[in-house]
């Protein structure tokens, strides 16, 4: 096939962009395409986030795995996360400067009457490139726990890169919003329906962008999705728009691997040589 | 235990096999190419670009189980070519295909970035979202977003 021919040059469209969310439409290609797009995004873009913990003091009322968990799934800005090595590519043998950021945690409640919240606040990083992200100076930060008067929580905590197809507190995206066919043209999903689809059934959104049937339009049962409609909710640790750049490098990084796998094979298999004078 | 590490999920030990090339003894022209650590993402992007190319006959992809974290991609061609070839084929289209739509992508995002707030300012102003308008067709309608989404973490 020709990719190039005018008439099926793939596109990208944003339509919205904002600190937390970018919209777009992508059309002239295949659902797997998009669908690996959307997967990539939701698992396989890599950001810090809280590994290991060490508790020196906890005298809270939460138990120290409950606590460690709630700081595993605060976000840090990984914007800079590709500065970064993954763990089990560095020489070191645990956490050096290199594959891991070392945050501190140390609050003390000594006030009489009321609970002291520990927020991502409070939370000290060693690397000022890797945070927990804040809204401004108003944002009171994440809840971490509560204190009474006398209770301490003191810990040390290692941040280390990685994926959320290893655990989800590694996603870079709280939503990420697919759709494509919003009047179901293509009939991929059969509505339950009381009495009236239409009624039943309202469009969606995207309906909007979307071309809408004709009222005696017959079934086309060769028709392809070929436009997608996409919407990326960051949780803070990047740019909406550096999520779907990192997720376009990641597949790329994907593809290429697969295609070193495939030029390095020259073991010969089941007795015979594979043909390789093709390449 | 015995539970494999967590990244065992993607990760491939350095020096060991991306790919098992297994040509079919009864069929000709025929392979398996089980690809390790991958899964739906690249086997079903895979076997898209294969079937665009006249000279494949059969092409599919399956996650045999799952919990082991392979692909298996069987391509059959005509006597042109080979599956081999078939498949080096559509790895390279792939590549144009998402480089453009990356090239594409950057492009759009110079366009949309000039209308947007920066994000230091949108925090400490509680501004509506600036909306990119639909140049395209069909209707010119902008879906309006909803401001900043707090997460509660009360409990």
């Amino acid at each position: 096939m020709d990719l190039f021919s005018p008439a099926n040059k793939p596109e990208i469209r944003i339509q919205e962009l904002t600190g937390e969310r970018i919209k777009f439409i992508l059309t002239n290609t295949d659902l797997s395409m998009a669908n690996a797009l959307r997967r990539i995004m939701m698992s396989e873009v890599a950001t810090i986030a809280i590994d290991m913990v060490q508790f020196d003091l906890n005298t809270s009322v939460l138990a120290d795995e409950f606590i460690a968990h709630r700081l595993g799934l605060i976000p840090l800005d990984s914007t800079e996360a590709d500065k970064i090595k993954y763990p089990r590519d560095c020489n070191c043998s645990g956490a050096c400067k290199e594959c891991s950021v070392e945050l501190n945690l140390h609050v003390k409640c000594t006030e009489e009457d009321t609970t002291k919240d520990v927020t991502s606040k409070d939370l000290v990083s060693h690397d000022p490139r890797f945070t927990p992200i804040t809204e401004g100076p108003k944002d009171a930060g994440i809840l971490i726990a509560k204190l009474r008067k006398g209770q301490e929580i003191k810990v040390k905590c290692i941040a280390k890169k990685g994926v959320a197809k290893e655990h989800a507190k590694w996603s870079p995206c709280a939503a990420v919003a697919f759709e494509y066919d919003p009047f179901n043209k293509l009939r991929h999903t059969h509505y339950w329906i009381e009495e009236d689809e239409k009624k039943e059934w309202p469009p969606s959104k995207n309906a909007n962008d979307d071309f809408p049937p004709l009222d005696d339009e017959i079934f086309d049962f060769t028709a392809r999705p070929n436009r997608f409609y996409f919407e990326i909710e960051t949780i803070g640790s990047m740019k909406p728009e550096d999520i779907v750049m990192n997720a376009f490098k990641k597949l790329l990084e994907k593809i290429s691997s697969i295609q070193m796998g495939l030029h390095s094979n020259d073991v010969p298999i089941n007795g015979r040589e594979p043909t390789r004078d093709v390449f | 235990m015995n539970a494999p590490d967590r990244f065992d999920v993607f990760y491939l030990p350095p020096g060991s096999q991306k790919m098992k090339i297994t040509p079919d003894t009864k069929v000709q022209n025929a392979a398996t190419f089980e690809i390790f650590r991958e899964d739906h993402t690249m086997g079903n992007v895979i076997r898209y670009k294969l079937l665009q190319e006249p000279q494949v006959i059969f092409a599919g992809y399956k996650v045999p189980h799952p919990l082991e974290h392979n692909v298996i991609i069987r391509v059959q061609t005509t006597n042109d070519t080979k599956p081999e070839a078939m498949v080096a084929k559509a790895l390279n289209d792939l590549i144009t295909e998402v480089g453009y739509l990356r090239t594409k992508f950057m492009e759009d995002l110079g366009r949309a970035r000039a209308l947007v707030i920066p994000r230091e300012q949108k925090s400490m102003v509680e501004q509506e979202p600036q909306m990119v308008q639909p140049t395209r067709e069909p209707v010119n309608t902008s879906v309006g977003g909803t401001g900043g989404v707090g997460v509660d973490m009360d409990f």
